[in-house]
């Protein structure tokens, strides 16, 4: 059976069951494989896309939006880390490596913090863990680790603005938007690496807001977990730039 | 004059966030954050002063002022559009009541116009934190208002960065800012979020210093108004 991402949140109820029961794991929420090893090397860890599903199923309310927000947060971690690990055959120079090894804590703190607030949520035994995936992505050029960067701050301020709508708990909503906020320090201060003193550390006036599927759909590139969903909110309001 | 002092103490709302605000919450919200856009307002138009901002660091300005008008606009949209009149906007003084004695967005005086951009940008992202528990009510103003803070923390982080600051905060720390600043500093020490004190996560990872770095920490409207309160004539 192959699973599509979008297309979990259109099956029946009676499909859904066969589903589970297809892949063996009747009743459990998110579904791994057998977890892999990170490779050794800082270059592939497998192919996105060519490990197991891994659904979030929004029928959980809050629960779902932090496994979301979980898996992003373990992307971001474990990039910046190579990163840093990288630094010794890498061209940044010694401020930048400051500033990176900033991120890469922030990063790994917010991990740290999703994965603690689920292992802590009665009921959800939902901290599960996804392997990033980058395709031979060189750690060590500075071109290209700043333009990633950039890419995965912005991808993280728009999921986060995207799935304030759906969040039920006014405290989950602000716990959510402290860490955003802090994203959008890290977005700003990477883009000002890239092109100093100009409009690149915020180059609009508001930011992103994406759906949770065209979130997943970004972030599948650097997945090996085929990530998708069940039971996604119905509807989807845009923010002000109307490409959610 | 009579109208600032109305504008400032329109917040009938407690600090605590209910779990059903209504329209008339977000709508005194809205206002709260109305009042923090215009003092953003006032701080760039009077940074056009020429001469003042260096032509390094011209774009950064033209662009912090080219969003505060985009902010302005958008929070005083849904202030009209929930039927309602935006309350208008305080006369600030940017001496800050003589913290800043002299300050008069002259030329020369860059380097005060840049420490009051910080507080006035940490404040902002601090005050819009503090509000969402509020707005949530209103899916509509939600969307617009995060997305507003997110770019208030680029906003920050750059013009920390441009006087040699980090983009983050660490602990409660006003840095060299003069005392009256560490009001809007003043709590972003916590390190409990939600059910986790994230210094357990924060081995090998900064420590405390990291912990406090990586969550930015709302503002109550009676703490935000009483900073804001410190820049109105």
């Amino acid at each position: 059976m192959r699973i599509e991402l979008g297309s979990l949140a259109e099956l029946h109820a009676t499909t859904r069951r066969d589903f589970l029961r297809l892949i063996g794991v009747g009743g459990a929420l998110v579904l791994l494989p057998s977890f892999v090893t990170a490779c050794a090397s800082d270059d592939v860890t497998g192919l996105p896309a060519s490990g197991g599903p891994f659904v979030i199923d929004f029928k959980a309310g809050d629960v779902a939006i932090l496994q979301f927000a979980f898996v992003l947060e373990q992307i971001e971690a474990d990039f910046y880390s190579r990163v840093v690990a990288a630094f010794a055959q890498s061209n940044f120079t010694t401020t930048e490596q400051a500033l990176l090894t900033d991120i890469r804590n922030h990063e790994a703190i917010h991990r740290g913090f999703f994965e603690a607030t689920l292992e802590a949520t009665p009921g959800a035994s939902a901290a599960l863990k996804v392997t990033p995936a980058y395709r031979g992505f060189a750690f060590t050029d500075r071109t290209g680790v700043l333009a990633f960067a950039k890419q995965i701050e912005a991808l993280g301020i728009a999921m986060y603005n995207g799935v304030a709508q759906y969040v039920v708990s006014p405290a989950t909503l602000t716990l959510l938007a402290k860490v955003a906020a802090v994203e959008g320090r890290h977005a700003s201060a990477i883009g000002d690496l890239i092109t100093p003193r100009t409009d690149s550390f915020a180059p609009v006036a508001t930011d992103d807001l994406f759906s949770p599927a065209k979130v997943a759909t970004a972030a599948q590139s650097n997945l090996v977990e085929k990530i998708g969903f069940l039971n996604l909110p119905e509807g989807f309001l845009q923010g002000p730039n109307g490409n959610g | 004059m009579a109208d600032r002092r109305s504008a400032i103490s329109v917040m009938p709302f407690t600090s605590t966030s209910p779990a059903s605000a209504g329209p008339a919450e977000v709508l005194a919200a809205l206002q709260f954050l109305l009042q923090v856009e215009y003092l953003q307002a006032a701080l760039y138009a009077g940074a056009a002063t020429p001469g003042l901002v260096p032509t390094t660091d011209a774009t950064v300005y033209t662009t912090l002022t080219a969003h505060s008008t985009k902010h302005l606009s958008l929070i005083t949209e849904l202030i009209t559009t929930r039927a309602a009149l935006p309350a208008p906007s305080p006369v600030f003084d940017f001496t800050v009541k003589g913290a800043f004695p002299g300050f008069a967005f002259a030329a020369g005086q860059y380097a005060t116009l840049q420490m009051l951009t910080q507080i006035v940008e940490d404040f902002a992202v601090r005050c819009y934190l503090g509000q969402l528990g509020v707005i949530a009510a209103d899916k509509v103003a939600l969307n617009t208002v995060v997305t507003i803070l997110t770019v208030e923390a680029r906003h920050a982080s750059q013009v920390r960065r441009l006087r040699a600051t980090q983009g983050w905060i660490t602990g409660n720390s006003r840095g060299d800012l003069p005392a009256f600043a560490q009001a809007v500093y003043d709590g972003e020490d916590n390190v409990q979020q939600g059910t986790v004190n994230v210094t357990s996560v924060a081995s090998g990872f900064g420590e405390v210093a990291g912990a406090t770095q990586a969550f930015d920490e709302p503002l109550s409207a009676a703490q935000a108004s009483a900073i804001l309160t410190l820049f109105v004539v």
